[in-house]
């Protein structure tokens, strides 16, 4: 009882063929020849199926490494072919044998790895717990109707727990909650479950001595999770609690930040110009000036001095108005503003003086911009301390907003893919 | 609590973890002892049972679906194909229950109480069957025989012994296992478990 079969020579073909399975394997199927041999009767040869297409993969009998935490061989090998919605599909399907979890498989489906196996939940589930789009309990979960299909075998090879052959088909319903699936098999005979989960296939590669050289996998797997990335995630998880944040900041700012009036006046002829005084209480606060002049058609400049009084230092600095309107081609349209808003911190606490007149014109400008500056406009003038800005706060929940949008945005895009390929509508 | 005692046999000191135990295999001289009334009798020989990779070992608990089991007793099987193991295991709650694994097929099983006479003859592998007013169908038949016997059960065990069985497969994943020996039925009621679900344990020091 404790001795075991490592190896046996074809009962048909006499090649050399490796026994790496346990003993609830029925079938061994020579990779030579095509015999299949009965396990369980002497390995008496079935049948035999000559020149199968060997199925795209990178595994091959013997392999070994760890799936899932636990040391599993390749026993076995089946292509199955399936045609849906018209178009073929292949995907080969690896027997896995370990001594302490049985049988399961591997598959190997366009460049993407899952792994399967039989699962009972103590549910009876039948092909009617399953409808287009609809979900459904199985093994604590809720997956997702997603397609379903008949495979059919096209090749076989090695150890195998059921006596197969090329032609035989299954129908299978497919449920998703990545990265699980679950499926219902269907034969004639029976009706088996089995649960699926979606491999890191590099991980697995390596584990089982092999380099991730292989093309990339095509498309997204029925199972497979959105793993945009640690970073993306974290920063859109970030960004998901600090846009409202930004966003009620910069209305708040928006609606109570507009600052305390401390001077103004208004200049009715700024060619002569005038002053402002005003007390600047703190230097961490920002202020503003506020100007307002009723141009049509004009434009100004003014130029401005700051004076601290008591220290009698001087900041100069200018600014400038230009509005422009008219009616054309049946439409109205204007440019530039007749208001315009500075902001500065005062370089000291104490009294201040703004003087304000128009600049002196240059000789070169146009006869035109002469005929249009405004040097006898009034010109109204406020003075705020206390200003908060809310623009860097839009800016703030804008970037914010980019950040976790563009993580939706993948998310569906995503998503897309993955029901592209699915049942969607029938 | 653990009740030691000296094996008739070889003198051995053996430990019985279960109150109603009626057997333990000595670990010493590989003979089997028999507890009925406080009276030591040998009743046989253990056998040689090789160590295979199992995710359940004798005094190492093993945790699945939130209870914990501890395997006290090992009978190693063979039948047509292969062999399996029946561990005699203590749930969370002191009480006995049979785990029965076979290359990753595990299940768990307790003594099933029925009035119920099935006819042997209608069991065959596909035959569907009523059992206590549900459908079953027939999904293995094979029969067993002891190959080898460790730690304690709840039963008089002979390695040579062979009975017949046969899984039932029922609605909502039943599992019923009905063995026939001597022309006695013996019931048992479980279900499968998934071994990628079941955790170990660390070794217990007296195990």
């Amino acid at each position: 009882m404790s001795e075991k079969l490592t190896a046996l020579n074809c009962t048909s073909c006499g090649s050399p063929l490796p026994a790496l399975a346990g003993h609830r394997a029925k079938a061994m199927v020579c990779n030579y020849c095509g015999a299949v041999m009965d396990r369980h009767d002497g390995y008496k040869v079935l049948a035999q199926y000559r020149d199968m297409p060997r199925p795209d993969g990178p595994f091959k009998l013997g392999d070994a490494g760890q799936v899932l935490g636990v040391h599993q061989t390749v026993v076995g090998i089946v292509g199955v072919q399936s045609r849906i919605e018209g178009a073929m599909y292949y995907w080969t399907n690896y027997q896995l044998y370990s001594p302490t979890h049985g049988y399961s498989w591997m598959t190997w489906n366009d460049g993407h790895l899952t792994h399967s196996r039989k699962v009972r939940d103590g549910t009876d589930h039948t092909q009617s717990s399953f409808f287009p789009r609809g979900e459904f309990p199985a093994m604590g979960r809720s997956f997702k109707m997603f397609e379903s299909y008949d495979a059919v075998i096209h090749y076989i090879e090695g150890e195998l727990t059921w006596i197969p052959k090329p032609g035989d088909r299954v129908k299978v319903i497919d449920g998703i909650a990545p990265p699980h699936g679950f499926s219902l098999a269907m034969t004639d005979d029976e009706i088996e479950t089995e649960l699926q989960t979606y491999l890191n296939r590099t991980e697995v590669l390596e584990a089982f001595g092999y380099a991730d050289d292989l093309p990339r996998p095509g498309g997204v797997h029925a199972i497979q999770p959105f793993e945009p990335g640690a970073l993306h995630t974290a920063a859109a998880g970030a960004a998901k609690y600090f846009l409202p944040v930004a966003a009620i900041g910069a209305l708040a700012l928006l609606t109570l930040g507009g600052g305390s009036t401390v001077a103004q006046a208004t200049l009715p002829d700024t060619a002569t110009g005038g002053a402002l005084s005003f007390a600047a209480p703190s230097t961490s606060r920002l202020m503003s000036i506020e100007m307002r002049a009723p141009l049509r058609n004009q434009w100004s400049w003014y130029d401005m001095t700051l004076v601290h009084d008591e220290s009698g230092e001087e900041v100069e600095f200018g600014s400038g108005l230009q509005y422009y309107s008219g009616f054309e081609g049946g439409e109205s349209w204007s440019e530039g503003s007749q208001t315009a808003t500075l902001r500065f911190k005062p370089p000291k606490t104490g009294q201040y003086t703004l003087r304000i007149a128009n600049a002196p014109l240059d000789k070169g400008i146009s006869r035109t911009d002469r005929a249009q500056f405004a040097s006898n406009a009034p010109l109204s003038v406020r003075v705020k301390q206390n200003v908060f800005v809310s623009r860097y706060f839009w800016i703030l929940a804008a970037v914010l907003g980019v950040i976790y949008g563009s993580l939706k945005l993948r998310s569906w895009m995503f998503e897309s893919a993955r029901w592209g390929g699915g049942e969607d509508d029938d | 609590m653990a009740e030691d005692f000296n094996c008739p046999n070889c003198g051995g000191q053996l430990s019985r973890k279960m109150a109603h135990s009626k057997m333990v295999a000595c670990p010493y001289c590989e003979s089997t002892v028999l507890l009925e009334d406080d009276v030591l009798k040998l009743a046989g020989r253990g056998g040689v049972m090789a160590d295979e990779p199992s995710l359940f070992v004798l005094g190492r608990s093993v945790e699945y679906d939130g209870e914990t089991y501890m395997p006290i007793g090992q009978a190693r099987f063979s039948y047509a194909n292969g062999w399996w193991d029946e561990f005699w295991a203590l749930d969370g709650k002191g009480e006995g229950v049979w785990i029965s694994v076979d290359e990753g097929d595990i299940a768990i099983e307790e003594n099933h109480e029925t009035d119920l006479q099935i006819d042997e003859r209608k069991l065959k592998v596909g035959a569907r069957i009523s059992f206590e007013d549900e459908l079953f169908r027939v999904t293995e038949a094979d029969r067993g025989k002891c190959e080898a016997l460790r730690g304690e059960f709840p039963e008089a065990m002979s390695v040579g012994d062979t009975y017949t069985y046969y899984h039932l497969s029922g609605p909502r994943g039943r599992l019923i296992t009905l063995e026939f020996e001597d022309g006695e039925m013996y019931v048992t009621e479980g279900k499968w478990i998934d071994p990628y679900e079941i955790r170990q344990q660390a070794v217990e020091a007296n195990a």
